[in-house]
């Protein structure tokens, strides 16, 4: 039997003017802001089941079962992220995301049996793989939007192979400019300067190395934000490379803190042991103590690092979604760096004391952390919102991209 | 077309995909076909049309209709009760994840796998 179709509803009213078809798109009017909070109602002890169970049988049938876990954790997600009252949903089908996930587990390992045949081979097929990794990168993000949707509307990520590539495209040939003049630089410094010239020519490729790392960071944060697109609105991106590397200087101050603050406590203990323990048959005792004491100063800066890595984690989240939006729907990201630390840290603390077991209470609780830092602004009644033509054929594309990217990287 | 009274039915947000608003309608099931009645909206889409939500503790219940329209409510315990009225039963795997014994059994499996693996693994990388 056919579906049959009686459908006497209108469209929205006043909204006729916004159904955009085979031409672009009308621009409702701005209205007063409604402010929405998202909301995370998942629960970690339900998740552990859904997980456990799924786990089991991903491992059981040797990862083929993996798209189905997969589209079941995000249905979990995303029926329970609420905004305005209203949850998002997941359209994927497992039987199309097994199609790519499996045809980007066999690219894998057609590269892993090609270098275990030939290194040549190997390496060439390596460099292929990473040649296409933006395209199915963004092949993902367009299929994993196509397939979610709130209030009916599917999002959408718009952009083709161009704005795929523009991103890697800048900070790839700056990186091997940086390389070869490394490489070019170092031998001629070496021969005029001695030493004092190979670190010239170090700090150099180093400080190069240091402003990349902000610009790559923003170039990607900016394609994916500014490629999203909700309904006719598409979206801004406001944040810049300043942005960005102001961020990435803030990061590198707290890490520095950090791990002098982590230096000095370990100094400090190691004094206090010393002073304890004044007798010693060693014949060095300082420095047999500071052999002792080398391993547990290591692990206390490595601790350290934890925090700045939580403070960019932070920052980054609420740069990246405070900048995002259109005239009609914008995003506050308000994530708090002590609220994700004392979360990570306990994370991590109960992870290794159940031997990961822990792991679905903790995924719930970063969500819900992360997702409930960000407020909706909208100037639009959600009423007046309409499909866009083109999303209308994207949300009918196939769920093949996303998962060949699920098979390149195991989850999206 | 109202379908007969005795028919449970369920009132649930149904949006058609072509714009966010949300149209209040009921929805029962019938001769192997999902009706949804509304103010000047009626449908009835084969049953193997709907992509049917797990049941689950938490979370919103939306149900995916293959015209691009979906079916929403917030009332996970009416849905349930609805969906079993009308026979929409779980499948084995909702209901192993709904089960703290099946839970606890899987975990102990998934241990027993991975004790087994690194014995085993151990065993073989000695003796090779």
């Amino acid at each position: 039997m056919s579906a049959s179709v009686s459908s006497g509803a209108s469209p929205p009213s006043g909204s006729s003017a916004f159904i955009s078809h085979n031409h672009a798109p009308h621009h409702p009017p701005a209205q007063s802001v409604q402010r929405f909070r998202v909301r995370f109602t998942g629960s970690g002890s339900e998740y552990l089941r859904i997980w456990i169970v799924n786990l089991l049988l991903t491992v059981l049938t040797a990862g083929l079962y993996h798209p189905w876990a997969r589209a079941r954790q995000l249905r979990y997600f995303c029926s329970n992220t609420l905004v305005a009252s209203h949850a998002l949903g997941f359209h994927g089908e497992p039987r199309k995301m097994a199609r790519g996930w499996w045809l980007g587990t066999a690219l894998l390992l057609t590269c892993a049996a090609l270098a275990w045949w030939s290194r040549p081979a190997g390496m060439v097929a390596g460099l292929l793989l990473l040649a296409l990794w933006p395209a199915f990168h963004q092949a993902g993000l367009q299929s994993r939007l196509a397939h979610t949707s709130w209030r009916g509307l599917r999002f959408a990520f718009a952009g083709g192979p161009k704005e795929a590539y523009l991103p890697w495209a800048a900070p790839f040939l700056i990186l091997a400019c940086l390389l070869m003049l490394g490489r070019v630089l170092l031998p001629a410094l070496l021969e005029s300067a001695g030493p004092l010239g190979a670190v010239l020519s170090g700090s150099l490729t180093g400080l190069g190395l240091a402003a990349l790392l902000p610009y790559v960071h923003w170039q990607v944060t900016r394609h994916r934000h500014l490629g999203l697109a909700y309904a006719q609105l598409p979206t801004e991106f406001r944040a810049t490379y300043r942005d960005a590397a102001r961020l990435f200087l803030n990061t590198t101050g707290v890490a520095v803190v950090s791990a002098a603050l982590a230096m000095a406590f370990g100094g400090l203990v190691f004094m206090l042991g010393l002073w304890a323990r004044p007798d010693t048959i060693h014949p060095t005792p300082h420095l047999e103590s500071a052999r002792q004491a080398l391993p547990v100063w290591l692990g206390l800066l490595g601790l350290a690092q934890v925090v700045p890595l939580v403070y960019f984690r932070a920052h980054a989240q609420n740069l990246a979604w405070t900048h995002t939006g259109n005239r009609w729907i914008r995003f506050k990201s308000e994530l708090g760096f002590m609220p994700l630390l004392k979360l990570s840290l306990k994370n991590w603390a109960l992870m290794a004391l159940t031997l990961g077991l822990y792991w679905p209470f903790a995924r719930v609780a970063m969500t819900r952390l992360r997702l409930q830092a960000v407020c909706v602004h909208m100037r639009i009644s959600p009423d007046l919102l309409v499909i866009q033509a083109q999303n209308a054929h994207q949300a009918g594309a196939s769920a093949m991209a996303t998962s060949v990217r699920l098979g390149l990287r195991g989850s999206t | 077309m109202i379908g007969p009274p005795n028919r449970p039915r369920l009132p649930m947000d149904y949006f058609d995909g072509r714009s966010a608003r949300a149209h209040p309608v009921l929805i029962w099931i019938e001769q192997g076909m999902l009706k949804l009645a509304g103010q000047g909206l009626w449908r009835q889409i084969p049953l193997h049309q709907v992509q049917w939500p797990e049941r689950t503790r938490h979370g919103a219940r939306l149900a995916h209709l293959s015209n691009g329209g979906s079916l929403h409510t917030h009332d996970s315990a009416a849905w349930d009760d609805w969906a079993r009225q009308h026979g929409l039963n779980d499948s084995l795997i909702t209901q192993a994840q709904q089960s703290w014994r099946w839970s606890l059994m899987a975990t102990l499996l998934l241990l027993s796998i991975c004790a087994a693996s690194y014995l085993w693994g151990h065993a073989l990388g000695f003796s090779g």
